[in-house]
């Protein structure tokens, strides 16, 4: 009867030699490596053999069946490789054989040939994550919000481990695999995680509220309370600021307001002709309304986006 | 031609194991570490490697064996500019060994 287990594991590509102790160690406890995956392993249990295990980097690998080749010639039994291009090969271990038998890159040209591999295309992706850093960056500036700061604040943090992942694999003699290394990596994907769902929600539950209309001839509006004319209502769901961008243009003067739900204006203004761009309002979690009144009657064009 | 830069201790080898005929990978690692009395071991990774980039230079080829016991075995051959690769080298170690007597 075979016995089988399923293990849920995270490491970070330069820290990879983590996860070949690690399989080594448990190999030596009689569980051996049957399919690597990014995020799962799989191990089925022999306690009568003991295997060493390494991992390749080969992304966009040209020639598999030279590749496989090679490694077969020299005792590695390719086991699977994962959709990044991460490959796993395990071999027999005999202790009366020399160290060296059991390593795969032998000289140090060709051991950071494999870490530039890596460092090469996760430059990119950093290039990228500075890119919407700076871009989310200037978002915030002009216009200060929550999810704009959990975005700013995941991307910097990332781009902070990452760089420093990068910097490991251009140097892979400075490599030492640590306790810092493996805290980094969870946090690492705890903040990749956590900024993205954080940020998709408080985006989705961010609601916005505008209206375009114009008649040239608009019936009058009583300054009364009763006869206000609601053009929106808005429901914040967690206090954060907003921005209006208003325009007004009447043949008489128009009273614009935004109450909240205790009747009380966070914004008004009276005119005929009203501009207001970008204008912040730091709205608290509850009900808003749009309102117009005050008017006499009379050609009326009003424009507005609260978000 | 360019001043070539020195070749890497397992390039070298490679280099040299294939001047005496066309070998397999296994056959370059086990001739190797013989010549080398165990000093020099190339392992897979780098074995790959070294073999990719020299197919990339043009140094070396790769042929499918019709030799009986090894058909179908792919095996690399060394092409004139590998040949030529291999003699600048061994030159230059020529010089520097001689150059280090003198001193």
């Amino acid at each position: 009867m075979r016995k089988y287990k399923k293990k849920y594991n995270i490491y970070a590509a330069w820290n990879y030699e983590r996860e070949v102790e690690d399989m080594n160690r448990k190999s030596e406890r009689g569980w051996h490596l049957i399919r690597g995956k990014s995020f799962s392993h799989k191990y089925e249990y022999n306690p009568e053999v003991c295997y060493r295990y390494q991992l390749d980097y080969q992304p966009g690998l040209t020639e598999p069946g030279r590749y496989i080749e090679t490694y077969r010639e020299q005792g590695w039994e390719f086991i699977n490789n994962t959709f990044n291009g991460w490959y796993y090969f395990r071999k027999l271990y005999d202790p009366s054989l020399p160290e060296e038998q059991y390593t795969i890159y032998t000289d140090s040209s060709s051991l950071k040939e494999m870490n530039g591999r890596w460092a090469k295309i996760a430059s990119v992706l950093a290039i990228i994550y500075a890119l919407l850093l700076v871009l989310q960056t200037v978002h915030i500036i002009r216009q200060p919000q929550l999810a704009t700061l959990v975005q700013v604040v995941t991307l910097l943090s990332i781009l902070g481990i990452f760089t420093r992942g990068i910097l490991l694999m251009r140097n892979p003699y400075k490599k030492k695999t640590s306790k810092v290394d493996y805290f980094l990596t969870l946090l690492f994907f705890t903040i990749l995680i956590g900024g993205a769902v954080g940020s998709i929600l408080l985006t989705a539950k961010r609601p916005n509220s505008h209206c375009t209309f114009s008649a040239d001839s608009y019936t009058a509006i009583p300054a009364a309370k009763e006869d206000w004319v609601m053009l929106n209502t808005l429901q914040v769901s967690y206090p954060d600021n907003y921005f209006l961008d208003l325009k007004i243009s009447a043949e008489e003067p128009v009273h614009f307001a935004i109450l909240n739900s205790r009747d009380e204006a966070v914004y008004s203004a009276t005119g005929s002709d009203l501009t207001e761009e970008n204008l912040k309002l730091r709205l608290k979690k509850g009900e808003y309304r749009i309102y117009l009144s005050a008017f006499e009657g009379g050609k009326l064009s009003v424009s507005y986006r609260l978000e | 031609m360019k001043k070539s830069e020195p070749l890497s201790e397992s390039y070298y080898y490679i280099l040299l194991c294939l001047s005496k005929g066309p070998n397999h990978g296994y056959g370059i690692m086990q001739m190797t570490e013989k010549l080398s009395g165990g000093e020099v071991t190339i392992g897979s990774g780098t074995m790959y490697g070294a073999t990719s980039n020299m197919m990339k230079k043009g140094w070396i080829k790769e042929i499918i064996s019709d030799e009986p016991g090894l058909e179908r075995k792919r095996l690399y051959n060394l092409t004139e500019s590998g040949k030529e690769a291999l003699r600048a080298e061994i030159s230059r170690l020529k010089r520097m060994l001689a150059n280090t007597e003198e001193v």
